[in-house]
């Protein structure tokens, strides 16, 4: 069986032959189960696109409407979704967009920051037994992190935080994968020295 | 630091907004976007807002399905075709989230009351990569490079109009005028032909004056980019570094023609580009090379230069040179690989005639194959093959991957 819903979910594995029907079915009648095909994309990325909007946003509430307008525009672009083989980084790059107008407001960038704040402080409250790391080695890191360049840091957050493949990336910042790595790769480096410069600060 | 300690590792076992498992009133929020973005109609595109162009507004109408204009950021994207979820379907393999002491919140508080901006590539990188995009741009100019290497001076001045051009690199010199290729011989005399490589008679100064894809892919892997004002709104500066070795299948061509940087290398680069109205005008720049089997001074290579970029978008007045001649080898003026294969080609079809066309030329390999020509191409390599004419086949069979690994 091969329709727009096979095509779109595991049943169909790799059959090229019910892609391309599909295609063609979709340019001949491009309504056609298009809400099916969009809310398939929309499921994908839901989860992690909000992630990355809360955590440039100083509310939930407006995390969630930069990731609502990101959701319609891809909607209002939903023939061109269809047309790309890995519409993730795509939209990325759409809330990324969205999100730079935001940092333009005044308080935009404050208020994201009391809210990173809040949540990190949430997320060391438990100690493990055990574990080799402290919340000393953490701020430390953290604090590397600030000390880099603006562009180092993005990357960095981008796949630690962000969970973004190299490709992805590489789309979303508009350069090759190769130099995603070797640009993370700098970047580490950096964050190793700085983090080794804060430590010694310390002793 | 301890080794254990990865900082990279500890920043990402802190991720803020984790995902985890979707709340009743998560799942309300989800299912209300959704039904609010189905209610409204689709098929109207606005500028592409991946790429944050306001302009290039465009209709995307159903009926204009068919040919949608790929935003830029997926440029990569397959020919249409309906996703498969194995594309994109992800299995989140997160790292468990540490849980630490409080000792030190009120610490973590302050290191991070400084905004953590979280977009990089600020304007002094893009004012920069503006700039160089307006140098690919021009059609016309000079483009003069003063260098010095070990303490020998040169200089080279590249002069271009559309796709004439003058190349003076002092005993070098060379011309294309005309669809004519001219390249100086040992004995003063310009040797031209028609059949020619553009970047090889003007030693790679082809269009792309200094390889401006080359300086854009420097400026993407710059450690520091800082623009100033140095004469008011007018004039720019832009200071880059770039350090390190590259790395796989990361080769930046010619920045400027001469400096090559391979996986092999290990170079400090210091950059410099003068732009006035946003456009480019000079370009300084310092390499130390610290390369194993890099020439030693000083315990490492260095070497520096200048290029000025000057009458851009002005004409040019090229002349073709007097003093010409014509080559017995009719392929002097084309790079070595490409002589041979054509040579090669030559030779065979000269002793199996019938494995090619009447009035088939080798010079075809030289434009754009087509899928048809290439099919014919793998006849006659297969033709050649049969007359064990070996190196004519392999010849062509090395010019059809060239084509292959080019589109």
């Amino acid at each position: 069986m091969c329709d727009l819903e096979t095509a779109t979910t595991s049943q169909s594995g790799h059959d090229p032959g019910c892609e391309s029907r599909v295609a063609t079915l979709m340019s001949v009648h491009p309504t056609a189960n298009v809400e099916q095909f969009f809310a398939h994309i929309y499921d994908e990325n839901w989860d992690d696109l909000r992630g990355y909007c809360q955590r440039r946003s100083p509310s939930s509430a407006e995390a969630d409407d930069v990731l609502a307008e990101t959701f319609l525009i891809a909607w209002k672009r939903v023939a061109e979704l269809i047309d790309m083989q890995n519409p993730r980084p795509w939209l990325f790059a759409v809330a990324r967009n969205l999100l730079r107008e935001q940092y333009r407001k005044i308080d935009w960038a404050e208020g994201v920051t009391k809210r990173l704040m809040s949540e990190l402080l949430a997320a060391v409250t438990v100690e493990v037994p055990g574990e080799n790391t402290s919340a000393d080695d953490l701020q430390n890191a953290v604090l590397a992190l600030e000390r880099l360049p603006d562009a180092e840091r993005e990357l960095i957050q981008l796949v630690a935080w962000d969970e973004l493949s190299y490709p992805e990336v590489g789309e979303l910042l508009g350069c090759s994968p190769n130099a995603v790595a070797i640009r993370l790769h700098r970047a580490r480096a950096r964050l190793t020295t700085e983090f080794s410069s804060i430590e010694r600060s310390q002793q | 630091m301890s080794e254990e300690k990865d900082p990279f590792e500890l920043v990402s076992s802190a991720m803020p907004f984790e995902p985890g498992e979707r709340s009743p009133e998560d799942n309300k929020i989800k299912d209300d976007m959704l039904a609010q973005i189905l209610a409204t109609p689709t098929g109207v595109a606005d500028a592409d807002p991946s790429t944050g162009d306001a302009e290039g507004t465009q209709s995307l109408g159903a009926s204009e399905v068919e040919h949608p204009q790929r935003p830029a950021a997926v440029a990569s994207a397959r020919p249409r075709s309906a996703m498969a979820p194995s594309q994109t379907s992800r299995v989140r393999h997160r790292r468990p989230i540490r849980r630490l002491a409080a000792a030190s919140l009120a610490m973590i508080g302050v290191i991070i009351a400084v905004s953590i901006s979280p977009f990089g590539g600020g304007s002094s990188q893009a004012e920069a990569s503006e700039a160089i995009q307006q140098w690919s741009a021009a059609e016309s100019g000079v483009v003069t490079h003063e260098s010095n290497f070990g303490g020998i001076p040169q200089t080279t001045v590249f002069t271009f109009d559309g796709d004439n051009a003058a190349l003076d690199a002092g005993s070098k010199e060379a011309f294309v005028v005309d669809d004519l290729g001219y390249l100086l011989d040992q004995n003063g005399v310009y040797l031209t032909s028609p059949i020619y490589d553009r970047a090889y008679v003007l030693q790679d100064w082809t269009d792309d004056i200094g390889n401006p894809d080359a300086l854009q892919a420097i400026l993407s892997l710059a450690d520091d980019v800082d623009a100033t004002a140095t004469n008011g709104v007018a004039s720019y500066r832009f200071t880059l570094n770039f350090s390190g070795s590259l790395e796989d299948n990361e080769r930046l061509e010619v920045l400027p023609t001469g400096l090559q940087l391979s996986p092999a290398s290990a170079i400090r680069l210091d950059v410099v580009l003068q732009a006035v109205d946003g456009v480019l005008t000079e370009l300084d720049y310092d390499v130390v090379d610290f390369s194993e089997g890099a020439p030693r001074g000083d315990g490492q290579s260095a070497f520096s230069g200048t290029i000025t970029y000057s009458k851009l978008g002005e004409p040019q007045d090229i002349e073709s040179p007097s003093n010409t001649a014509n080559h017995p080898d009719r392929y002097r003026l084309l790079d070595g690989e490409m002589k041979s294969y054509l040579a090669n080609i030559d030779s065979a079809l000269s002793r199996n005639a019938t494995c090619a066309p009447a009035g088939f030329d080798a010079t075809e390999f030289l434009v754009e194959i087509t899928d048809e020509r290439a099919g014919e191409f793998e006849q006659m390599q297969d033709c050649l093959g049969d007359a064990d004419e070996r190196a004519a086949g392999q010849s062509i069979g090395l010019l059809l991957e060239r084509r292959e690994s080019s589109n």
